[in-house]
């Protein structure tokens, strides 16, 4: 299995989609959901050590480009300031690029959540997770507090605002709205794994629970991905806390 | 949760209850009724205890004296309330002579997929009769019921022994449950 993945599955099901009370826009035979605007955003400034912790992480971006001359990695949300931090947008571009042929790819980060139930499982599928019904698929997202996702959106030179949106990343958390959430289902889609983009969707995720004041933010790793989370800031069995599943299939 | 006394790392015994905890049967009157859990609501019933689903009848603070009572940090009664109106599934005890909780569990998650059980407390003065034990089965219970079958929690050290007898097992096949720490982000790096 390519994709990253924190433990929310059990021998048949993969994890998806957002879903959203009450979609906008349907069309014919695609589902768009959002998800649940149910957060409001906190005022909570976290201060020097989020600051701190951007600074690097930008850097450690910025340093799988330099192969890439044409890559342009945005900055950080320019209103982001050292020592007061501003609510995180919902929706921002994390890299774009020109490719030699004049294409032009935008990697978007959105934790507003629209996601086409579709082409989640299509995700899934890219990276290997076995197939789950698609209705469990957009309850399972509707009552998820967060979900945010990677699009990737690409513009031709000439095309006249015609572009290619596909959905390349997702994660996403539960939560009690006050004191835990867990995240689950961390992916990226392996043709573009490998650029950081995991690390950027579970930071953004952890800075959007942090900044709804959610103060215990928790999930399960496999083994091979868990100095993956390390790095992130997370840490296995605290003071000898121990993760246990009922049952387990193993 | 915090159990008062040793923790023993074979299942608790249900000496009060004279049940043999393998066959749950309880002989009441003339007939002779099989439960699904160690402690059928009938026998909690008789005893005095009540079986909650819901939160309206729960007086929060009461909940909040019982939380601390084990050894957690007091919270925010208000933010207490969010999080049990935004938890899909839980469980209390109520005690029929003081009417207060006196043991209580809920879990949250995405309804369809996993499920993760937080707060499992039994007030220290009532612990040691299973209704630790009471209100987890019936919570795995009901989760089954909806369909979820990824059930998770975290355990510390000295209540694995608490866990495992209910078919808890601890990082299975090598995951990990890890917590966001802003300490740890300081430290890398």
């Amino acid at each position: 299995m390519l994709g990253i993945s924190t433990r929310g599955l059990k021998g048949g099901e993969c994890l998806c989609p957002i879903v959203s009370f009450g979609c906008q826009c349907q069309s014919s035979n695609q589902l768009l959901f959002s998800s649940n605007p149910n957060y409001g955003l906190s005022k909570t400034s976290r201060k020097l050590k989020v600051s701190r912790f951007k600074a690097r992480f930008w850097e450690s971006i910025r340093s799988g480009f330099l192969k890439n001359n044409s890559t342009q990695v945005m900055e950080a949300p320019p209103d982001l300031e050292e020592e007061e931090e501003e609510p995180m947008p919902e929706e921002f571009v994390l890299i774009e690029k020109t490719q030699p042929d004049g294409v032009i790819e935008q990697i978007i980060f959105s934790s507003g959540g629209d996601v086409n139930v579709y082409e989640l499982q299509t995700l899934c599928d890219k990276v290997g997770w076995p197939r789950r019904p698609l209705s469990k698929l957009a309850a399972a997202l509707k009552n998820s507090y967060l979900v945010a996702t990677l699009h990737s959106i690409r513009k031709s030179p000439g095309s006249e605002g015609n572009e290619q949106r596909t959905l390349i990343g997702m994660a996403r958390a539960t939560s009690d709205h006050a004191f835990n959430a867990t995240i689950w289902d961390v992916l990226v889609d392996p043709s573009y794994q490998g650029q950081g983009l995991g690390k950027a969707l579970v930071e953004k995720v952890v800075r959007a629970l942090l900044q709804k004041d959610i103060g215990n933010i928790s999930l399960f790793a496999d083994s091979q991905v868990v100095d993956f989370y390390r790095n992130l800031g997370f840490e296995p069995d605290p003071e000898g806390i121990k993760g246990m599943f009922w049952h387990p299939k193993y | 949760m915090i159990l008062r006394g040793i923790i023993p790392t074979t299942p608790l015994p249900s000496l009060r209850l004279k049940l043999k905890p393998t066959r749950n049967v309880t002989a009441s009157s003339s007939q002779t009724t099989v439960s699904k859990f160690s402690i059928s609501d009938q026998e909690l019933e008789s005893r005095g205890f009540i079986l909650r689903r819901t939160i309206s009848d729960l007086d929060i603070n009461h909940l909040n004296s019982v939380f601390v009572a084990v050894g957690f940090p007091r919270r925010d009664p208000d933010k207490i309330r969010v999080a049990l109106e935004n938890t899909s599934s839980l469980l209390w005890i109520e005690y029929e002579k003081t009417r207060r909780p006196v043991a209580f569990a809920r879990a949250t998650g995405d309804d369809v997929f996993n499920a993760i059980v937080w707060d499992v407390v039994v007030d220290p003065s009532y612990q040691g009769m299973g209704l630790g034990k009471a209100v987890m089965e019936r919570l795995i219970d009901e989760l089954l019921e909806k369909g979820i079958c990824n059930i998770a929690l975290y355990s510390e050290p000295r209540v694995l022994g608490f866990y495992r007898p209910l078919g808890f097992v601890a990082d299975p096949g090598g995951i990990r449950g890890m917590v966001y720490s802003r300490k740890s982000k300081n430290k890398k790096l």
